[in-house]
């Protein structure tokens, strides 16, 4: 290891951690899924990293990196490197919360029709019939502009690209640099929520910590209703991390570069397939932003339609908009000295604190917005960032729930004899999954948000703000 | 007689099923100041309404009848003409129909679809189920029927073998097991428990608006078929018999023979019965493993065919294999500013590793969609991608009350053979077939509420080596959905 | 565009000067050797001053030359101000004397003192840093509960910013436009974010952040403006919300 690894839990999720460690060293264990503890060691050990391989509360296996692993490289140290691992495939996988004047008992009684409007208005459909219909060359300046584009097309409001992490586009997107086939990808795609753990909630506000921040974002009282979309950049993402990987691997033996994990297939930083690799993540990153930028639009669609007022009358602005699949370049303060580092960010948030320059004004006194979405119908939450997160994480914080390997979705019964006879007949070669046979159960065993959130607040890395209670679930 | 007066179109589709509205519809989004000319036999057209996008190239949808009106008020550029073309003339761009009407055009689209295979020349006792109108024949004659025999084993054979109730069903299918086309055996047998059940016959609520046929004499049966029934076409039907449900498959057999009452008299072979009381029958069908069954009429749902003949009359369009029309990457036909989308069609190009023609309704509508912007691009000079849709074949369904999706080279189509089988089945909840070459998915099964459908997706187009999960990559345990975010 | 050029060379019809008239042109150019380049001697002008001539631009050309003037003959425009300027220098050199102390500043303030105004306003003739001024901004500033500074002339200041913007005509009468409502922000509580060791230079810290970011607000709501305005122009969102659905 180049430098340390260290990693935030409280005694629930420590015990969670050391039970992931301590199932993947037992014999007859598959090698693939590497527990999170090991995957931040491995990081610690790439080169050109700084501070410490960081794992959030919801640290949990992921390839390559685990998700919820930050770690910062060096920009000015010519042998660090950039490692789409350390991204993850869903490039700007995200979240953006809307807020409302509307409150729960304004939306209860019509809370079906409002979820079937939401349903008609996001993404129906694919292709050319895309609600957002797109041709090539609309996606090509999409692609470049991101959120530019969605406000030159009048799909946003002015206020929105205020309120978004790097202002709704990365400069650096060079459309060119991104193959045919991610571009062929993404455009069916494009304003469209996709499944799994993509999707859109009407929420409720059940808590509110910090009086003064949550004012400051327009959230006045308890039962007030908000929108969060939590979408990403989907198959357009997979596509360009899939040819970095590819490209990278092959350079890997050239630039000698050597990892403990095949899976952390990297490239110098400065190196041809490292830069094709940032600008192409920034085609994607803005991808990502024109979705969530369309879905919104087509959340104010729905929501002006059931209540028959326009979307300015409800109030309907982004409290803000923040990545947790990116990597960066910022300028932090190392042993008192300004440094540019490339920060990966997987499955973290980045949580700056109150007067830093790059987050919107309407919250330079209270710190950037941090805002997390719980598992699908779990609750969510919206934090601030702070200075001791700023100088622990280099800003940064958790992004949800830690799922991956220490949970069982629900009970299987894995039984298979009759389906394998059938299916031995076609000659085939057959093989079952089938769990492990040795498996301490914990009763709760996966790192749930609540404990996630509780515990970066405990570490003062980011503080709570808000806590939201989803009501309708809008699942593409 | 003087010439009739040609009436100037730019788009031409002819055919009002899904690949022909879907087509009309998206070539107004994309040229509304164009007029397009739907051209339908029939009086009844399919929109799609509803869609569920579940993943980038899944979507579920139901299919709504319309009146053709419905098309012209959604899309005022196009206009819907219920008449039938009589001959096609690819020199002069021009269409004449059988009311003796004349249109030009710039660009046309065939989507005629396909007419069901015919089983036998025995009309009145073999039931084909193709349109609304045989679907509601079917629905006339089922409530007097103690027993019917359903031969064929594609999606509609399963989803009547599900639907209809009160009946006894002899299940006659050429394969080994059922739905031999969606699914493999080990599927088979996860679905064989729902076989013998009685369905619930709790309230349906049909999400479709009805319309009810006019029973117009002009229009034979047996020449005119109208618009495919989309997946949803036993809603708001009453399918019931009059008996208890029961089911009898017999696999590996054909239809030999079919016999009248009289002629059944006459022979020496002894008749199959289920049961003592069983009594005369209006008609009795040899099967090719030597049973005799005895059944009040006979449903076909063994295939269907192009229908290809209204257009090929007279000019020289290049026929696939199948006998659809030939068609390039740009769902161009042979012919000149012709081109062809849904079941009437075969694909001629290079296909993509992943992606195959099946005659569906969901291919219908994306071949539908595709074949629009294809036409209007060449008509407007600008370039387009090929739709992502054709890069890998996915195909949402219910069978047997499940949900059944397909990805990719679901059943090793095409692998011959050499492939490995990744599986996880628990009874009566979910079945995960994962189809492996060298570590890499190239195709997937998933029956049941799996939420996989992405992650698969996502696998099988990254083509990434997953050979160090092993079979680990199924494991209940772990969330890979999460893992390859 | 050569008016001022030509009015300060003593031309006689700077206004009606046209420098695609070729007469115009070709009388100008000889004007200038005559009168203020005088580059030939008399004698030698002749191929010049035949304006008449079919071929003076052969000696047009060759004057231009035999002066290093660096323009493309062609380029008429470019010519003449070349030569009117060399003409200026000229001008000015000859009279180096009178034309000295010629400055910007000195043309100014003659400008400015040249319509001279009795001066009746007595607030101009006041003195400005007598302690009796003083003393009246302070008492002043007391009353309206300004903070006095060390140099009272900052304290005016501040409490002419009061003044024109709490208490104006306007101001009076909608008093909701100028106060802002909402809760204060309780900004000494808040975090400088950095340490100075003194608390009053914090506080101070605290107050200059304040200011800055309402600074920050106002030019960000500026930019959305702006931003909306170039909206109006662009903007085509595909939509028909009649049927809940959105496309061309």
């Amino acid at each position: 290891m180049n430098v340390e690894g260290i990693f935030y839990v409280n005694d629930h999720l420590e015990k969670l951690m050391f039970e992931e460690l301590r199932n993947s060293c037992r014999p007859g264990s598959v090698g693939g899924f590497l527990p999170g503890m090991k995957q931040i060691a491995n990081v610690a050990a790439l080169p050109g990293i700084v501070g410490k391989s960081v794992g959030l509360p919801d640290v949990h296996s992921g390839y390559g990196f685990a998700i919820g692993n930050m770690a910062a490289f060096d920009m000015d140290n010519p042998q660090a490197v950039v490692s789409p691992g350390g991204v993850g495939f869903d490039i700007n996988c995200g979240v953006r919360l809307l807020r409302t004047n509307l409150t729960e008992a304004d939306v209860t009684p019509i809370k079906e029709r409002l979820a079937q409007s939401m349903f008609d208005h996001i993404p129906v459909g694919v292709g050319s019939k895309g609600i957002i219909p797109m041709t090539a060359r609309d996606l090509e300046e999409a692609l470049e502009m991101g959120m530019d584009w969605s406000l030159r097309e009048g799909y946003i409001w002015a206020e929105d690209k205020e309120h978004c992490e790097e202002y709704g586009r990365m400069a650096q997107a060079d459309p060119a640099k991104v193959s045919m086939r991610a571009k062929k990808r993404g455009l069916p795609q494009l304003g469209t929520l996709g499944a799994g753990n993509h999707y859109a909630e009407i929420q409720v506000v059940d808590e509110i910590y910090d009086k003064w921040a949550a004012s400051k974002m327009g959230i006045e009282e308890k039962g007030q209703v908000c929108v969060m979309i939590h979408s990403g950049s989907r198959g357009f993402g997979h596509q360009v991390a899939t040819d970095a990987l590819v490209a990278m691997e092959k350079a890997m033996k050239r630039d000698e570069i050597e990892t403990n994990d095949r899976q952390l297939a990297c490239a110098r930083i400065k190196s041809e397939e490292g830069q094709n690799y940032l600008k192409s993540m920034a085609a994607a990153a803005n991808f990502a932003w024109v979705n969530r930028s369309s879905m919104t639009f087509l959340s104010r669609q729905a929501f002006a339609k059931q209540f028959q007022m326009s979307p300015d009358d409800l109030d309907m602005h982004v409290i803000y908009d923040v990545s947790h699949n990116i990597a960066k370049i910022e300028q932090h303060w190392i042993d008192g000295k300004l440094r540019t580092l490339l920060v990966h960010r997987k499955g973290s948030t980045r949580a700056f604190p109150p007067h830093h320059p790059l987050i919107p004004v309407d919250y330079q006194l209270t710190g950037q917005p941090v805002l997390i979405g719980g598992t699908m119908g779990t609750c969510s939450y919206v934090l601030t960032g702070t200075e001791q997160g700023m100088t622990e994480t280099f800003g940064s914080t958790c992004h949800g729930a830690g799922r991956a390997l220490s949970r069982a979705k629900s009970r299987r019964n894995l039984d298979y004899a009759d389906v394998l006879v059938k299916l031995q007949e076609q000659g085939i070669s057959i093989r079952v999954a089938s769990p492990k046979l040795v498996m301490e159960e914990a009763p709760e065993s996966y790192k749930n948000v609540t404990d996630v959130v509780d515990t970066c607040h405990a570490a003062g890395i980011s503080k709570k703000c808000i806590k939201l209670r989803p009501i309708a679930v809008i699942k593409g | 007689m003087e010439e009739p007066v040609t009436e100037e179109y730019t788009y031409i589709v002819v055919g009002g099923g899904i690949a022909g509205v879907t087509c009309a519809e998206h070539l107004y989004i994309l040229h509304p100041e164009a007029q397009t000319l739907v051209l339908t036999a029939t009086p009844l057209i399919k929109a799609v309404t509803n869609v569920l996008p579940l993943t980038k190239t899944l979507d579920t949808f139901e299919v709504e009848e319309h009146d053709p009106n419905t098309l012209q008020s959604k899309c005022p550029s196009v206009s819907v003409i219920q008449d039938c073309m009589a001959r096609l003339d690819v020199e002069k761009q021009l269409v004449h129909t059988s009311a003796g009407r004349c249109f030009s055009y710039q660009k046309l689209c065939v989507c005629t679809g396909a007419t069901p295979k015919v089983l036998a020349e025995r009309g009145p006792h073999v039931v084909w189920l193709r349109d609304t109108e045989s679907a509601q024949q079917f629905q006339t004659r089922i409530k007097d029927a103690r027993r019917i025999m359903i031969v064929g084993n594609g999606g509609i054979a399963t989803e009547m073998v599900y639907e209809v109730t009160g009946v006894e069903i002899i299940w006659a299918m050429k394969d080994k097991h059922m739905t031999a086309h969606f699914i493999d055996p080990g599927a088979a047998e996860f679905m064989q428990p729902e076989l013998i059940r009685e369905k619930d016959e709790g309230p349906t609520i049909s999400k479709r608006r009805k319309y009810t046929v006019e029973h117009s004499s002009q229009i034979s049966r047996t020449s005119l078929i109208g618009g495919s029934l989309g997946p949803d076409w036993h809603s708001g039907l009453k399918l019931k018999g009059k008996t208890e449900r029961k089911i009898i498959m017999e696999k590996e057999v054909e239809v030999k023979r079919i016999f009248e009452p009289m002629e059944v008299m006459q022979l020496e072979e002894a008749i199959t019965r289920l049961n003592s009381e069983e009594g005369e029958w209006p008609v009795y069908v040899e099967l090719t493993n030597g049973k005799i069954y005895g059944c009040d009429f006979i449903v076909s749902a063994i295939g269907v065919t192009p229908n290809v003949s209204a257009v090929t009359t007279g000019n020289n369009f290049a026929l696939g294999e199948d006998g659809g029309l030939l068609i390039d990457e740009k769902m161009r036909t042979t012919e000149k500013n012709i081109f062809a989308a849904g079941d009437v069609c075969s694909p001629g190009w290079q296909v993509a590793p992943h992606w195959f023609q099946m005659r569906l309704w969901t291919q219908a509508r994306q071949m539908g969609s595709y074949a629009s912007k294809c036409m209007w691009s060449s008509l407007a000079g600008e370039e387009i991608y090929m739709d992502f849709c054709f890069e890998l074949f996915s195909h949402a369904t219910k069978f047997f009350g499940h949900k059944v999706i397909l990805l990719g080279l679901f059943n090793g189509q095409g692998l011959d053979g050499k492939y490995e089988i990744l599986l996880r089945y628990t009874r009566g909840m979910e079945y995960i077939k994962c189809v492996m070459v060298e570590g890499r998915m190239q195709g997937a099964v998933l029956i049941g509420e799996t939420d996989m459908e992405e992650t698969f997706e996502n696998l099988i187009l990254n083509q990434m080596d997953l050979s160090e999960y092993g079979e680990d990559l199924l494991n209940p345990d772990i969330d890979i959905e999460d893992y390859f975010d | 565009m050569f008016r001022r050029k030509l009015t300060a060379l003593d031309y006689m019809n700077p206004d009606n000067f046209h420098v695609n008239d070729e007469k115009s042109f070709r009388d100008l150019v000889v004007w200038l050797e005559d009168q203020k380049i005088r580059h030939y001697k008399i004698e030698d002008r002749g191929a010049l001053k035949a304006v008449e001539e079919k071929d003076w631009a052969t000696g047009y050309r060759r004057y231009l030359g035999s002066l290093n003037c660096p323009i493309n003959p062609n380029e008429r425009a470019a010519v003449l101000d070349w030569l009117l300027g060399l003409a200026v220098r000229f001008e000015y050199g000859d009279n180096v004397d009178t034309y000295k102390s010629e400055t910007a500043e000195n043309v100014r303030n003659r400008q400015m003192s040249g319509p001279k105004m009795v001066n009746t306003n007595p607030l101009d003739a006041l003195d400005f840093q007598s302690p009796e001024f003083r003393d009246g901004v302070n008492r002043l500033a007391s009353q309206l509960g300004v903070t006095q500074h060390p140099d009272h002339l900052v304290t005016l200041k501040a409490i002419s910013k009061l003044i024109t913007s709490r208490l104006s005509a306007e101001a009076m009468q909608n008093p909701g436009e100028v106060i802002h409502q909402g809760k204060a922000f309780p900004i000494f509580e808040a975090d400088l974010g950095f340490e100075t060791g003194d608390p009053v230079l914090n506080n101070a810290g605290k107050a200059l952040r304040l200011m800055y970011i309402h600074d920050l607000r106002n030019l960000q709501t500026r930019i959305n403006e702006s931003i909306v305005a170039v909206q109006t122009i662009t903007a085509n969102p595909k939509t028909d919300t009649k049927l809940g659905k959105v496309g061309r």
